[in-house]
């Protein structure tokens, strides 16, 4: 059997953990990753409206006011289609490769998996406490805050798994851009950049200025 | 017999064909001959051109027989293609 181990497009043919989590587009793609992804952006959004998670917008991801399912799973969708369409226009502009859009939309939705585990995160009462605490201060700054050392670590700990796996994501996000489109290289990092701030000024007007309103 | 070199082990320079023999009779014929495209090629990069051609040049059928995504195989396809062109041109400024 031919090994695709030349050139490029290096890889064992069989998947460390390292590489499913990393770059897993090397072996799912198409409609199995879309179906996978969808699941990843319903269960999220499900999570998240236990754990008043909002992602609203592409790059974004908070905690506060009271998210429904609807809103939630609206704002999932339009966070994966904005950047998925936006990526897909840079990519047919600056590849050479004739790619599918099963294949992008797919992989870019498997991408947003990692929000599943930033809206579980949210779930923990000592971070939901002290997250109640940090918004009443702001509305009250004269009030002085007291938070217990177990919420705070909890706090810490929340906060630091939610900037791992918005890392973890933009990191899919771009494996999935550069795999589908076939754009490497500083070219590829350049467009995807121009790509993902222009999906999130789309999505983030979507979101604040349809689904909100 | 062992693989079919593509390259001088020495400078990295494509090889061509400087003797054939044939196996029944043995008689040899001496000349320089240029390796043909698809021989041109690595080791590894003709074995997947000859498993694409035998799977009737079906990039679903390839990605399910190496066990990858679909993206996957055809990039690497477009790494032979791009090679291929490279021979090809640097073969048309040989022959001026």
């Amino acid at each position: 059997m031919a090994k695709l181990a030349s050139g490029d497009t290096q890889f064992p043919v069989k998947p460390r953990l390292i590489e499913w989590l990393v770059n897993p587009f090397m072996y799912v793609a198409g409609v199995q990753a879309l179906v996978i992804g969808l699941a990843g952006i319903l269960l999220s959004s499900f999570v998240g409206s236990f754990s008043n998670s909002h992602f609203d917008g592409t790059l974004d991801f908070h905690t506060g006011a009271a998210a429904s399912l609807r809103v939630s799973l609206l704002e999932g969708l339009v966070d994966w289609v904005s950047l998925a369409l936006v990526l897909a226009v840079v990519g047919k502009a600056v590849s050479r490769t004739a790619f599918r859009l099963v294949d992008l939309f797919g992989t870019q939705a498997l991408a947003r998996w990692p929000t599943v585990l930033a809206a579980a995160a949210a779930l923990l009462p000592g971070y939901q406490r002290v997250a109640l605490t940090i918004a009443q201060q702001l509305m009250n700054p004269g009030v002085a805050p007291h938070y217990a050392a177990a919420d705070m670590a909890a706090f810490v700990l929340v906060v630091l798994v939610m900037v791992v796996a918005m890392v973890w994501m933009v990191t899919l996000m771009y494996r999935s851009y550069s795999l589908c489109c076939n754009i490497r290289g500083v070219k590829g990092a350049w467009t995807f950049v121009i790509g993902l701030l222009a999906a999130e000024a789309v999505s983030k007007l979507v979101i604040v200025k349809i689904i909100m309103r | 017999m062992g693989p079919l070199p593509s390259d001088c082990p020495s400078c990295g320079q494509r090889l061509a064909v400087k003797r054939l023999t044939c196996r029944a009779c043995e008689t040899e014929v001496e000349g320089l001959y240029e390796l043909p495209t698809l021989a041109s090629l690595d080791r590894a990069d003709r074995e997947f051109a000859v498993e694409f051609i035998q799977a009737s040049g079906s990039l679903k059928a390839m990605a399910r027989l190496l066990g990858v995504s679909y993206p996957t195989v055809r990039n690497r396809l477009d790494e032979i293609i791009a090679k291929v062109a490279e021979i090809e041109r640097q073969r048309g400024q040989d022959n001026g």
